[in-house]
């Protein structure tokens, strides 16, 4: 006599393995710091039972929300001007290998100071505000374009360009209608990158003379002892982050046919 | 070093004192290697007229490639001239086409829009959008891809991407059409699909082809003319009119086959 009984395979719950490492994390974070053998309030405070509540209040209360839209306006002007810039640059060095050799000791220089290091300059010569973040994400996030750019039209395949050259195209009709496109993958790469670093970049930056954003918040939270709030805003920091890395990879794979 | 260099009694006496289509005179080709010059091919004199089909038979490395190139326009020569309606040409010309050995389609463009690629560049005459609309869709017929006008590239099989690498230079109505071994990296069946296709276009349209080849069959299927080129350097070797009407059963032209195949071994044994 079979049983009718679901097998105990079927019952078992599947869990995508991205999702265990989540889990994991989550554990951990929760055995460090709750309360329930805790006794310290300030290692409570940013455990996660308090973090998902602050964050609940923190979405409830509609506190955070400017806060967001300040620090992604800043992260996509910084990303727009870097990527303005950034990319015709790179086209132009992809396309002369001179001006490449030329170039390529003085970016690779300026490339590894950190943009921070930049931000009292940027201070005296921008003033208070907006204008230096904007100028530090830009200087930031301006090398990932330059670069995968110029790597992309170094590795366009050079049978398109042949084929481009057969067909009479103009040299104008190459860039745009033929290298460009063939760049947007690298392109997508760098954009990637340089979200990577803006997003990293924009915390420190935001914590100097400016009045609103995630890492001005979290200064905030601190000077209130407001431990759990300054969990939760890591957390949309992570989150926001992460939404952000996954849109660019949807399109790099929509771009490219794949997957 | 002499060759011998025959040709049929059977030439056309209107085609010998009209302008050849594309001339080319005197042509060498050379490149620099790290052991020194090679020259790819030297004294290359060639005429082909409108409404034929010459094919250029010959070994690996003989130059074939590099002299259909030169002709296009795509690489310059070191010596001689290349005449398009009697006019010297050096680049690449619009009513010229040109299809390679691989597909060369842009992937991130459907079928259509590859062909429309050709078409909307500034050195061909502008088109309205019915036009370019009508213009692709011929094409499209043309080649027989109906219903894949939205593919893309990577969404077809080596036949398939050829045929539409063929639509993309028809629809630009070219006067002269070269072919770099263009159904060579295609299966047997697939290639001889390509060839029944590529001689229907040539008869619809009239339309005088320059092709490479290293297929004896191909080359008797489809040339009226047939020249085999010797290599180190690349030269012409010999020729022969095919004036039998087309489409050619491959049997029936067993007797030039065996010459040509004869020709080919002494070319290969040829002291360079």
């Amino acid at each position: 006599m079979s049983s009718t009984l679901p097998s105990s395979s079927v019952l078992r719950f599947k869990l995508p393995l991205p999702l265990w490492g989540l889990m994991g994390g989550l554990g951990l974070w929760w055995l460090f710091t709750t309360p329930l053998w805790h006794t310290d309030p300030i290692v409570a405070d940013f455990s996660p039972e308090r973090t998902i509540a602050a964050l609940v209040q923190l979405f409830s209360h509609g506190v955070i929300f400017p806060h967001i839209t300040t620090s992604l306006r800043r992260v996509f002007v910084g990303l727009f001007a870097a990527l303005v810039i950034g990319v015709p640059l790179g086209v132009l060095l992809g396309l002369s290998r001179p001006l490449e050799q030329a170039t390529s000791a003085l970016f690779q220089f300026i490339r590894m100071i950190s943009p921070l290091s930049w931000m009292p300059l940027a201070v005296m010569a921008l003033g208070i505000g907006d204008l230096p973040v904007y100028f530090l994400l830009t200087v930031a996030a301006i090398w990932p374009f330059i670069l995968n750019t110029s790597a992309g039209v170094v590795a366009v395949n050079p049978r398109w360009l042949l084929l481009s050259r057969s067909l009479c195209a103009t040299r104008w009709e190459t860039i745009s209608q033929v290298i460009i496109p063939a760049i947007v993958p690298h392109l997508l790469t760098g954009m990637r990158l340089a979200i990577g670093i803006i997003w990293i970049v924009l915390v420190p930056a935001e914590m100097l003379g400016v009045s609103a954003g995630l890492g001005y918040y979290i200064l905030d939270t601190r000077d209130r002892l407001a431990y759990s709030e300054l969990m939760a805003v890591i957390l949309i920091i992570g989150l926001i982050g992460y939404g952000l890395d996954s849109v660019l990879r949807f399109a790099y794979q929509r771009w490219t046919h794949q997957g | 070093m002499n060759q011998p260099l025959t040709t049929s009694s059977t030439d056309n006496p209107l085609q010998a004192t009209s302008i050849p289509l594309l001339a080319v005179q005197n042509l060498q080709k050379r490149y620099k290697t790290r052991q020194g010059t090679l020259t790819a091919f030297d004294g290359i004199d060639l005429q082909v007229q409108t409404g034929e089909v010459v094919c250029l038979l010959g070994a690996s490395g003989c130059g074939k490639s590099s002299l259909l190139a030169t002709i296009a326009g795509l690489q310059s020569a070191d010596r001689g001239e290349v005449y398009l309606q009697g006019r010297s040409v050096r680049q690449s010309q619009p009513q010229v086409g040109v299809v390679f050995q691989d597909p060369c389609l842009l992937p991130w463009l459907t079928v259509a829009q590859n062909i429309a690629f050709g078409l909307k560049l500034k050195h061909m005459p502008s088109l309205t959008r019915p036009e370019l609309r009508s213009r692709i869709a011929a094409a499209i017929d043309q080649v027989g891809l109906q219903g894949f006008e939205q593919s893309y590239p990577h969404q077809l099989s080596g036949g398939m991407a050829q045929r539409a690498a063929l639509a993309r230079t028809l629809a630009r109505r070219p006067q002269l059409l070269l072919l770099d071994e263009p159904f060579s990296a295609l299966d047997a069946i697939t290639r001889l699909d390509m060839q029944t296709l590529l001689l229907r276009i040539i008869a619809q349209q009239q339309t005088t082809v320059l092709m490479v080849t290293h297929d004896i069959d191909e080359a008797l299927l489809l040339g009226d003319r047939v020249v085999l080129m010797a290599r180190h350097p690349g030269r012409i070797y010999q020729e022969w009119q095919i004036t039998q009407p087309k489409p050619r059963l491959a049997h029936s032209l067993t007797e030039t086959r065996c010459a040509i195949l004869d020709a080919l071994s002494t070319v290969m044994t040829l002291p360079t």
